[in-house]
């Protein structure tokens, strides 16, 4: 073999090799990701190791809370708009955030019922873990958001910012 | 009379620095074990070169090398897959729940 084809040989080799790595690795990594996260309640399934007696009690009821939160989050939607509406307008919309308060109030309690329903659809142990998780995922956002605003200094706290 | 004076100080003042800085004599045959080395330079990588592409053109062993490759590759996508998976399946439920948690 001469000596500027073994040459041309190993070139192509080593451009060809990697692209395959590459076409393999991120080939694999989306089919994977794709599939674990299959569909809204395939997570729930895996993480607390439940039975398919308990996803399909747990799937019903996840099927009945939807439509109640999209009415919730309808609600909240127009109430959020007619704030922004009486604002624009010079308003101090008093009553309207006080409803708009009550309204998301209303949701996450709501939220927090459902959470409660499915953890009894799961076994003790991972029933208390998933409500652990739930509330650190959904509710513990807020808590972050306000133990921190709480810690500001007051000279650093100007109510006209947020 | 001026160049005259110089030329047996010159000659001396060079046979002075030849011995303050003598030059070695070269071992027989330097030039050419100089080449010589060059050349098998040349022909150790011109082999490596030739070996690699002989195994590259060896189907038995460029199939099993792919294989190899493919499967490493494909493992460590199906980690990196799962690990991002779950994450996404994780944010998916809970966004199916709370439909502020994505905009956070």
């Amino acid at each position: 073999m001469s000596m500027n084809r073994a040459a041309r040989t190993v070139l192509v080799a080593a451009l060809l090799i990697p692209c395959v790595a590459v076409l393999a690795y991120v080939g694999t990594m989306r089919l994977c990701a794709r599939q674990m996260a299959a569909d809204d309640l395939s997570w729930l399934k895996r993480e607390f190791r439940l039975s398919d007696s308990e996803m399909q009690r747990i799937r019903q009821l996840h099927e009945g809370y939807l439509p109640k939160c999209r009415e919730m989050c309808g609600k909240i939607a127009e109430k959020q708009k007619e704030v922004e509406t009486s604002l624009l307008n010079g308003e101090v919309p008093d009553q309207k955030m006080v409803e708009l308060a009550t309204l998301r109030a209303q949701c996450q309690t709501q939220m927090l019922r459902h959470f409660q329903e499915v953890s009894q659809a799961m076994p003790p142990e991972q029933g208390k873990r998933y409500l652990s998780e739930m509330q650190r995922l959904t509710l513990g956002f807020h808590q972050t958001f306000e133990r921190a605003m709480g810690d500001m200094p007051s000279s650093g706290h100007v109510h006209g910012d947020h | 009379m001026n160049e005259e004076m110089m030329q047996p100080i010159d000659a001396k003042l060079r046979e002075l620095l030849q011995a303050a800085r003598p030059e070695p004599a070269l071992p027989p045959g330097f030039q050419s074990n100089v080449w010589r080395r060059i050349e098998k330079g040349e022909q150790a990588s011109g082999w490596i070169l030739e070996r690699l592409a002989g195994w590259v053109l060896t189907p038995r062993l460029a199939t099993a090398g792919l294989a190899a490759v493919v499967l490493l590759a494909a493992g460590a996508g199906a980690m990196r897959g799962m690990r991002t998976g779950e994450q996404d399946a994780r944010d998916r439920y809970v966004a199916s729940v709370d439909p502020s948690y994505l905009q956070r």
